[in-house]
This record gives C-alpha cells, structure tokens and sequence, in this order.
C-alpha cells in the first residue's frame, strides 16, 4: 500500500519503465488506446440487385448520413475554395466493395471543360494508405503516412464536353488533321483528364505536397447527378487493394476519411476547395434490411447506457453537493470553530 | 454560524512531489509536451518543407519519437486518472469521482466500438460540468471567474457539435457555438492569473509571459496560415478573433503556470497545462483525458487555487 501512498524512487523507477514497455508494446501492435471522436459513419452491408452507385435507388435510405462542415484549404497554394458549406455523406457496402456517397447544394452544374474558363464540379474522399494509429497530414497526408484519394470529376462523367464549333459556332477554329495520339501529347501520356472515357473517377496516392499521382492501378467507380440545384455522388472500390498506397478496407476498423469538394462556378482547381476535417468511418459487417433504419442491436444498449451513465453522475453529484453541506454545518455546530483553511 | 464547503478527506494540497497524483501528473505534463512538440505541431508542420523525401530518415526518428511520446502518455494519463479517481474519493468527492470513472469507461467503450463520438462528448460534458461545479462551490471570489470560463470552454464547443450533429443542422449554429467556445478560451487564458493573484511575481513568470506572448504573435504574423491550422487540429481555436487576443491569451496563461510552479503549486501548473494541451476541440479520448484530467487535478488540489492554503476556499 505504501508504494502507491508514498512510492520511493525504486517504485517510480519500477512504474515508469512498466509504462515504456506497454506503450512500446502498443505502438508495435499498432493498438491506439484512444479514438478519434469526431463525425462518425458506419458503412452496413447490405445485400441486393440494387446498383448502388446509382445515387437515387432507395437502398440509401437505410444508411447513416452524417453532415460534415467544408471550410476553404488554406494550407498550400493555392489557397481559397469554401463556397460549400458542407456536404451530407452516407456509406455502405456490398458485395465487396465499399460505396461513399456525397451530397452537396450547387446552384450550377459545372460539367463542360472545353473553354478555357470553364472549371469542373468536383468532390473526393481522402483516406489514409494505411490504417493504423498514425492519421497522416490531412493534405496531402506526408513523407511516412500516404493518403489515397478518389476524385470524381462532372466533366469525366460527360466526357470531354462539345466542340470548339459547337461552342462558339461564329468563330473559324483550325484543328489538327490528325487525330493520332502523336499530335495530343497529354492523351498520348494517359492524362486521364484528357482521355475521353477515362471514367468520371480517379484514383490517386500522394505522400505530401506535390506528390499526388495517378496510382495506376485498382479501378475506383463513381457516378453522379444534379438534380434540385445539388449533386449528389457515388465513388465505390472493393474493399480489397490492388496497389501500393491504396487503403485496405477491414471490418470493425476505425478510418479516417475527409472530403473535398471543388465548385467549377466559383472557379475552384487544384488546391482552391472546400475541405473537411476527418471524419470516422467504420465499415460493420451487420446486414441491415431495407427500411429497416439503424440496427436495433446497437441503438437500444447504447442509448440505456449512456442514460445511465449521465443519471449516475448527476446524481452522484447531487448526493455529494448534500453530503458535504452537511458535514460541514455538523462539523462547525460540534466543534463551534471553524477548520483551519476557512476564511471567515 | 459559518458552515465551509471544503473537502471533508486528505487533499493532495500543495502539490507534494512524492504524492502519486502530484508526480504522475508532472510525468504526463513532461511527455504531453514532447508528444505536442514533436507530432502534434512539429511533423504536421515539416510536411510543408519542399523535398520533405531528402530527409527521411532523420524526419522518420522524429515522428517515430513523437509516436511514442503519445503511445506513453496516454499510458500515463490513464494511470493519472485512476489516481486522481482514488484521491476524490478519498477525498469524499464521490460525484467528481464518478464523473472521472464515466469519461474513463466510455473512452474505454469507444475503443471497442460501442459507443461513438457523439457519446463520448455527451459524458464529457456532464463530467466537465460535474467537476466544475465542485471547483466552482469550493472556491470563492474573482478565481471563481477563471475557473467558470475554463470550464464553460469545452462545454459550450462540445454541446454545440452534439447538438448541431443531433438536430442535422448546417454550420451557422455551429460556427456560433464554436465561435463563443473560442472566445471563452481566450478570456479563460486572459483570466488565469487570477487563479494566482495577490502573489509576488518573479522574473521567469515575466519570462514565461513575453515568451509565449511575443513567440505566438510572431507565428501568427509571420505564417498565419500554418500557425491557424495548428491551432484548429491541436486546440479546436480556428484563429477568429483577432491575433493580439491570442498572443496575449497565450502569454496569461504561461505566466499563470510559471507563477504556480515558483509559489510550489505543482497540481495547478500541470492542470493548467493540461488544460492548454487538451484544448476545447476535444478531437479524441485522448485530448478529452487530457482536459478531464486538468479539471479532475484542480478538483483534489482545490487548496492551490489562491494565493495560500485555503485563501480562495469558501466560506457562508
């Protein structure tokens, strides 16, 4: 008892090299004690013919939607962006593959790329490569921590936009006679923005500013529509990874996900865009059937518990406040003076 | 007839260095440092030097050190906690205790995936509110000031993010919320030498003040950008008022803390800094044990809030 009421040097020799050890011993087995506890999305499964990256089949309606807050990136150049306040996410998955989908209020639909100012409607997720206890930079993530990203792009998903003649139909445009690769350098590089019928979806790795590539391989899907002045979005991968920098998806695993969006109206590119801090998101392997909301399973125990919890407290806490002014007027009316730390 | 509404048990007055709730607390101030130092600000901020890559490896030991500085200290803070939680009870404090033990087994239930972010903040908040209002009953005169705006911080910024989550609001009650949490952080900075008011000060409490002052508003003029954004993800300050305020906020509080250690008030100085670390943002168990365990520290150490023993005690 008396290490503990009056530990000597030995027993804080003793306890602190206990606590190296174990805090060693959790950051090899990469075991965090402590969770993030920000938004927090769960990704149920759920099972079907339904085509989840279509963003309206009701199958949504069963996920949670959670509401994340953009603010502009004012990290690196260049800086801007924030004219979305915030989207609303819902995850789910299926069959293997996870599926994210975006919504945000947009006046425009900005999906033409061929003027020069013309900018596209935009949104991605943003992972870490790897999970684990380590939550890379939020940008970019860094040099020891990657991050993988999908980027969906308006003007992917339409293609590469009309014309020059159909655009401006006064002017005289020359074009090149030919269409060969060799005379569209960018196309003849594999641009995806080039390429027309890259898919509306990239997936992209980056370790730090300036680093963001197209990681190759692993096909990442993603449809989207504009309805009701808001796009509302799908991006899907399996679960599975397929390359280096590519995040594996396990079951009952906390990952840190955050979104982007660009407005092609306000001129948002590169790193002038709405961002979000990260939120959690969990992938649970509980099938939920449609229409049936939340699993029961996990609202009932939480919310008794956590009622419980806050009744304990609070009545501990009035029960004290009663004991004590009691004690102290019986202790006073005994002793007729006062302890010896009160001011009078 | 006067009646005193002090602790009725021991109390770990004083700070004692050899009282375990004392020298585990100065043990987690120690390493919370390093891991704020290192990880927090100092690899989040070398990702924005160019050609990061031709440092690897030195850059790879820092962030492996500040690892590991976390991954101790939330050892530690855990121990601290439960120490603290013996000390309360000794203490009679059983409400404080318990608001102690509730933050503990609901980060514990996060951690298994029980019980979310939502959840964890809605204990938090009773706890904070909880040890609060024995800091606030057990103490008298103008310390009552500080320790009401210290605590109404995280309060306010953390029930306004359940309640915007919980009603699926968009951000302008949010921004409000967050915005009147931020202000009562700084005044709650710009309060702190009232905890220690009525003291002779010495020249390092002068140091402290012109270091942290001068040394924030440098960052802030200099790179505002990075410096706001450190600000946010470490403290849940999003840089919206004006930089003077938090330069002078930052400068208060450091004085505040050099001053308790000169007067020997060890559990003052590392509740405060506790306090700093953890910040109003709360953004995991973690950061919320920090904070949890600054308020539950001033709580078992209510005798240090004041210039002597006993001096900001209450009395009816």
């Amino acid at each position: 008892m008396s290490a503990l009421t009056h530990p000597t040097r030995r027993h804080k020799s003793l306890f602190l090299g206990a606590v190296v050890v174990i805090a060693l011993a959790l950051q090899v087995l990469g075991a965090n004690p402590a969770v993030s506890q920000g938004e927090a999305l769960t990704a149920y499964s759920v099972f079907g013919d339904d085509d989840l990256l279509d963003p309206s089949v009701p199958v949504w309606d069963v996920a949670d939607e959670i509401d994340v807050e953009l603010t502009a990136q004012q990290v690196s150049y260049p800086f801007g962006g924030g004219s979305v306040p915030s989207v609303q996410v819902r995850a789910l998955q299926s069959d293997g593959v996870l599926y994210m989908r975006v919504r945000w209020a947009d006046e425009t639909a900005d999906t033409a790329g061929s003027a020069v100012d013309d900018y596209t409607d935009a949104m991605a997720v943003e992972f870490p490569s790897v999970v684990g206890s380590s939550v890379p930079a939020l940008c970019m993530g860094q040099a020891d921590s990657g991050v993988n990203i999908w980027q969906w792009r308006a003007t992917n998903q339409d293609g590469l936009g009309d014309s020059a003649n159909e655009l401006f139909t006064d002017a005289q445009v020359d074009e090149y006679p030919s269409t060969d690769d060799l005379y569209f350098p960018a196309r003849d590089l594999g641009n995806p923005v080039a390429v027309s019928g890259a898919g509306s979806t990239e997936n992209l790795v980056a370790q730090g500013f300036g680093t963001l590539e197209d990681a190759q391989t692993g096909a990442v899907h993603g449809r989207g529509s504009w309805e009701n002045e808001a796009w509302t979005v799908v991006v899907a991968r399996d679960l599975v990874a397929e390359g280096d920098g590519q995040i594996e998806f396990q079951a009952d695993t906390a990952i840190d996900t955050a979104i982007a969006v660009w407005n092609g109206d306000r001129h948002d590119r590169n790193g002038q865009k709405s961002v979000s801090q990260f939120v959690q998101l969990r992938l649970d392997d509980e099938i939920v059937e449609f229409n049936s909301g939340v699993p029961m399973s996990t609202v009932v125990p939480l919310t008794v518990a956590v009622a419980v919890l806050v009744a304990l407290v609070i009545g501990f806490t009035l029960l004290l406040d009663k004991r004590q002014a009691a004690a102290g007027a019986t202790e006073t009316a005994e002793t007729g003076e006062p302890p010896p730390n009160e001011v009078s | 007839v006067t009646g005193v509404l002090e602790q009725d048990g021991p109390s770990v007055a004083a700070g004692h260095a050899t009282d375990p709730v004392t020298w585990l607390g100065g043990v987690l101030a120690v390493v919370a440092v390093i891991e704020l130092t290192v990880l927090r600000i100092g690899t989040r901020t070398a990702v924005h030097i160019p050609d990061i890559e031709a440092l690897e490896t030195p850059y790879l030991g820092i962030s492996t050190l500040g690892r590991t500085a976390y991954f101790v200290a939330v050892v530690v803070l855990v121990a601290l906690l439960g120490a603290v939680t013996v000390s309360l009870v000794a203490q009679r404090a059983a409400g404080a205790a318990a608001a102690v033990t509730g933050v503990l087994l609901v980060a514990l239930a996060a951690r298994i995936g029980v019980a979310g972010g939502e959840v964890v903040a809605a204990v938090t908040i009773v706890a904070i509110g909880a040890l609060s209002i024995r800091l606030i009953s057990h103490t008298a005169g103008i310390q009552r000031l500080a320790l009401a705006a210290m605590s109404a911080a995280p309060i306010v910024a953390l029930s306004t993010l359940v309640v915007a989550d919980s009603l699926g609001t968009g951000s302008r009650l949010e921004l409000s919320g967050l915005t009147v949490g931020e202000a009562l952080a700084v005044a709650a900075g710009l309060l702190s030498p009232l905890l220690v008011a009525g003291s002779k000060t010495t020249r390092s409490s002068w140091i402290a003040l012109c270091v942290a002052g001068f040394g924030l508003l440098v960052m802030l003029v200099g790179a505002g950008s990075t410096t706001r954004i450190l600000m946010l993800w470490n403290f849940g300050l999003s840089g919206y008022l004006p930089d003077p305020f938090y330069a002078l906020a930052a400068a208060t509080m450091a004085f505040t803390i050099a001053r308790s250690l000169a007067m020997g008030h060890r559990n003052l100085a590392v509740a405060l800094a506790l306090l700093l670390m953890g910040g109003i943002g709360l953004h995991s168990t973690y950061q919320t044990g920090l904070v949890v365990a600054g308020f539950a520290l001033l709580a078992a150490s209510i005798d240090e809030i004041g210039t002597r023993t006993g001096a900001a005690t209450r009395s009816v």
